[in-house]
């Protein structure tokens, strides 16, 4: 039955990427299982990111504590509920989450107070918070560009609060390369680097810079920032996912989708031709589409024992028993007392009912006409004649059969029932006579009474036009079905080419009531002016004439809400559902022709259509665009230039073309968002693109990803605590240099920012005069 | 005396008397951490919260010469080259704008589904390159 297409289809299926989305492990601030036992004069090292916080001691090869630099101030539920300071992932834990926060605004720790929280809290978790005074160097690493006022409140912290030796500031980027060329090479010492030019693209968390290194020194004056990075494209992906897939958007944390981002997106070596490829091959379309499995709520329940599932079963078990034991009592009860009284109580059917009537009152008629033969004789006569009786004795005779016909009925029937019967007819009769007679000749009670028989007469008249209405409707509706199942047996592909037009006649009517909508929020639309024009009239009538007050009077009165409110939704309801009932029946009609139809428009909506499934998402394009960011800020709305622009910048801002030649010869990539795949080829592309004419064509590009583009500043900065001595004392700003030169100072080095003065504005300097 | 004055005078009492403001006592930290923070070298130093752009105000950028590199001045430039339009639904190339709802679109299924669309999604649609409809 399967047709050729369909499995071809389900082959690719099976083919298809599938990922699912999945939580992030719970983490710890630190390993349990790892002990770090700094050796003697081991520095501290940190490095401070704004998605990481990693410290450690320079000995390891790596970070002993990695965790998100977040603060938080909760209640300690194991001591005596003092409130107490909680970083990294136990402040993620202990909190709510809007408790929790972050020293970060872009890329800069901005917020002093939180920041020496967190470092308060690193020192504790490094073992450190019991020595009185913490005799160890710093290196510590900062954003390119760091602000001196952020500096200051680090430098603070560190020398005042921990009472440091000596600290060591570098850029993260820059001692990931310092890191990288230094374990390529075999030489120990750093001077080599003194000459060096390099470009270094620097991709983290919240922002992408390009840091220019001329003659062995960061050269900021060329160098560039992007205000976008990891968390931007994360966060670009989660709000697009959400936002077309709205049954998903729970499920989709901007944790899950940081993995996913991580698993499954990569940057484009040529974003627009992809873009236009995924457009019009579908083939490659299916190829780069990946299912996301969403994980279902039962999946995230602890699944119950057996022996639990069990005495569930049995407590189920116990109460259906109970359950019918009780409905089986409920039911016999019922028909013990019923059962005795409908005996007796027999009704007489309507056709009995009916032969009672007719019986008693043609006797009623030959009696009153016999009762005129003294009062009336003329009148006598003449209805003698007119029921075709020749003489009195007929008369009587006829009197005779009706009562002897009367008597053997109640036997037949019975006395009481009989006596029933009669009782309701005498009443019937003499309530017509009552209506019949008119109201001048009645009494005051008579005519109460005539008003109460009137009324409960009309109801029940009424009850009887309703009743024959819809029996006349039910026999139609019957009709009709009769008619459409003949048609069927006996003409069935007309039957499914008329049913097939209707559907579509359905399907128009549908859409042009939605554009007729669709136009009525346009004000001045042709449908919006009718309408206003019917609640104009309502108002006040054309002509300014009032109308006769008698809306409502006739039912078609009240179409004109109908018509003002352009459409009713009951009616589309039953439309709709009338629709899917069309649907059902052709697809079992000709299940080949509606599958085939569903396939057509299906193969075209693919592309454009968020198609949602019961557990799973599709992502095919946002694998690049979401990656494409750092490429294009434009597509987050950002008015800056991309990575490849901005390199352009960097290098042709630089002197000297030689030194902008040797700068791109040697790039080199780092930074969390580098770890996606795609970043080398991408770059070649774009420096091969910017690249100035006057570059010689056989221009050699090196580019190079760190080994571990998130780890790899940190090891560098250990690095430089390790090889110690005079490289390390050169670097770092020493206790007596801090109380002299005040707490923004630098001392540079080849991975340093560069040290500036804050100028002091006028009034500044007048205070401190004043002061003195 | 200005607050900022105050703190300064407090900040100079509170020093060893050396003039730099540096305290003698060794601050133990696990108490501060413990103890609610009430020795924080921070507030100690009257650095008190302030926003990035409070910060970035106090650094007197503009005092300094134009070519010292500072966080502002690393900022990338606005881009010379014309942004690219994408369908705001599938991502592709748009070569259309819808003028209601100034949603870009690539095709006619794209349109009518955006067309769909109740108005605050399609401010949800717009505010993810951040041209939502904003309210002065």
């Amino acid at each position: 039955m399967v047709a050729e297409p369909n499995g071809a289809r389900a082959d690719e299926a099976k083919k298809k990427r599938r990922v699912v989305l999945r939580d992030p492990e719970p983490l710890l601030n630190s390993d349990p299982s790892k002990s770090f036992n700094p050796r003697d004069g081991d520095a501290v090292v940190i490095d401070i990111g704004s998605s990481e916080l990693r410290a450690g001691f320079s000995s390891a090869d790596g970070p002993a504590l990695r965790y998100p630099p977040l603060v938080s101030r909760a209640r300690d539920p194991g001591e005596d509920g003092r409130r107490k300071n909680f970083v990294g992932y136990e402040a993620l834990h202990t909190s709510v989450r809007s408790g929790v926060r972050s020293p970060f605004e872009a890329n800069i720790p901005f917020n002093a107070t939180l920041l020496e929280r967190l470092l308060d809290g690193t020192i504790v978790a490094l073992g450190l918070a019991n020595e009185k005074k913490i005799d160890r160097p710093f290196v510590l690493t900062e954003p390119p560009c760091q602000m001196n006022n952020s500096r200051a409140f680090i430098m603070e912290v560190l020398f005042e609060g921990y009472q440091a030796p000596s600290v060591c500031l570098g850029v993260d980027g820059l001692f990931s390369y310092m890191y990288n060329m230094y374990s390529s090479t075999s030489t120990s010492s750093l001077s080599q680097f003194n000459d060096r030019n390099a470009l270094i693209v620097s991709s983290s968390f919240r922002a992408t810079h390009v840091l220019p290194l001329v003659n062995g020194r960061f050269h900021a004056a060329c160098a560039k920032r992007i205000n976008v990075g990891g968390d931007h494209a994360t966060e670009a992906l989660a709000r697009r996912l959400r936002l077309l897939y709205p049954i998903f958007a729970p499920a989709l944390s901007y944790d899950r989708v940081n993995l996913l981002r991580e698993e499954i997106c990569y940057f484009s070596s040529n974003y627009e031709e992809e873009v236009n490829r995924l457009q019009t091959d579908p083939d490659y379309f299916d190829q780069v589409e990946t299912a996301i499995e969403i994980p279902s709520q039962e999946g995230t329940k602890t699944c119950p024992s057996p022996e639990e599932l069990e005495r569930q079963r049995k407590l189920r078990a116990e109460a259906g028993q109970r359950l019918h034991d009780m409905m089986a009592a409920r039911r016999k009860a019922k028909a013990t007392t019923e059962v005795a009284p409908k005996e007796v109580e027999r009704k007489l059917t309507s056709e009995e009912v009916h032969r009672v009537e007719s019986l008693l009152s043609e006797l009623d008629e030959l009696e009153t006409i016999s009762d005129m033969k003294t009062a009336y004789e003329d009148d006598y006569y003449m209805s003698l004649s007119r029921r075709g009786f020749k003489q009195t004795k007929d008369l009587e005779d006829a009197v005779g059969k009706k009562e002897a016909e009367i008597v053997s009925l109640k036997e037949e029937l019975g006395e009481e029932l009989m006596a029933q019967a009669e009782e309701k007819w005498r009443k019937r009769k003499f309530e017509d006579a009552l209506l019949e007679t008119p109201d001048p000749l009645l009494t005051a009670d008579q005519l109460k009474e005539k008003r109460k028989v009137k009324s409960i007469r009309g109801a029940a008249e009424a009850r009887e036009r309703v009743k024959l209405q819809k029996e006349e409707e039910r026999q139609k509706v019957e009709a009709a079905e009769a008619e459409l199942r003949r048609q069927k047996e006996q003409d069935p592909d007309g039957y499914l080419r008329r049913r097939i037009k209707e559907r579509d006649d359905l399907l128009q009517r549908i859409k042009k009531r939605k554009a007729a909508r669709e136009a009525g929020s346009d004000r001045r639309s042709q449908a919006a002016r009718n309408r206003m024009r019917l609640i104009a009239q309502q108002i006040m009538p054309e002509n300014g004439k009032k109308m006769p007050d008698d809306f409502g009077m006739r039912d078609e009165d009240w179409n004109v809400y109908h018509d003002m409110q352009g459409g009713d939704t009951e009616e589309e309801e039953q439309e709709e559902k009338y629709l899917a009932d069309l649907k059902a029946e052709i697809f079992e009609l000709a299940p080949h022709i509606a599958a085939l139809e569903e396939a057509e428009s299906r193969g075209a909506e693919k592309l454009y259509y968020p198609i949602e499934r019961s557990n799973e998402l599709d992502i095919c394009l946002d694998r690049i665009r979401s990656t494409e960011i750092i490429w294009q800020p434009s597509i987050v709305g950002l008015d800056q230039a991309g990575l490849g622009e901005s390199i352009d910048l960097s290098v042709s801002s630089l002197q000297g073309a030689t030194a902008r030649e040797s700068l791109v010869k040697e790039i080199f990539l780092t930074g969390g968002l580098m770890n996606t795949p795609g970043a080398n080829a991408r770059l070649q592309a774009e420096v091969r693109r910017v690249l100035p004419a006057s570059f010689s064509p056989g221009v050699d590009l090196n580019i190079r990803l760190a080994k571990d583009p998130v780890l790899d500043a940190w090891r560098g900065a250990a690095l430089l605590a390790k090889i110690g001595g005079q490289e390390l004392s050169d670097s770092s700003v020493s206790r007596s240099e801090y109380e002299e030169m005040g707490p923004e100072y630098l001392k540079e080095h080849f991975a340093s920012n560069v040290y500036y003065q804050t100028p002091q504005s006028d009034r500044e300097r007048d205070n401190r005069k004043r002061r003195r | 005396m200005s607050k900022d004055q105050v703190r300064r005078k407090r900040k100079v009492v509170d020093g060893n008397g050396d003039g730099t403001g540096l305290s003698n006592d060794v601050i133990d930290i696990q108490a501060k951490l413990d103890g609610g923070y009430v020795n924080e070298v921070t507030s100690k130093k009257g650095r008190n919260y302030k926003s990035l752009k409070q910060l970035a105000g106090s650094e007197n950028f503009e005092l300094l010469p134009p070519d010292v590199p500072t966080y502002y001045n690393i900022d990338s430039p606005p881009s010379t080259l014309p942004p690219k339009k994408y369908c705001d639904l599938t991502g592709f190339k748009a070569n259309y704008t819808d003028p209601k709802t100034r949603l870009r679109f690539c095709s006619p299924e794209a349109f009518r589904f955006l067309r769909s669309l109740p108005e605050h999604r399609v401010q949800d649609f717009l505010s993810l390159r951040q041209a939502e409809a904003r309210l002065k």
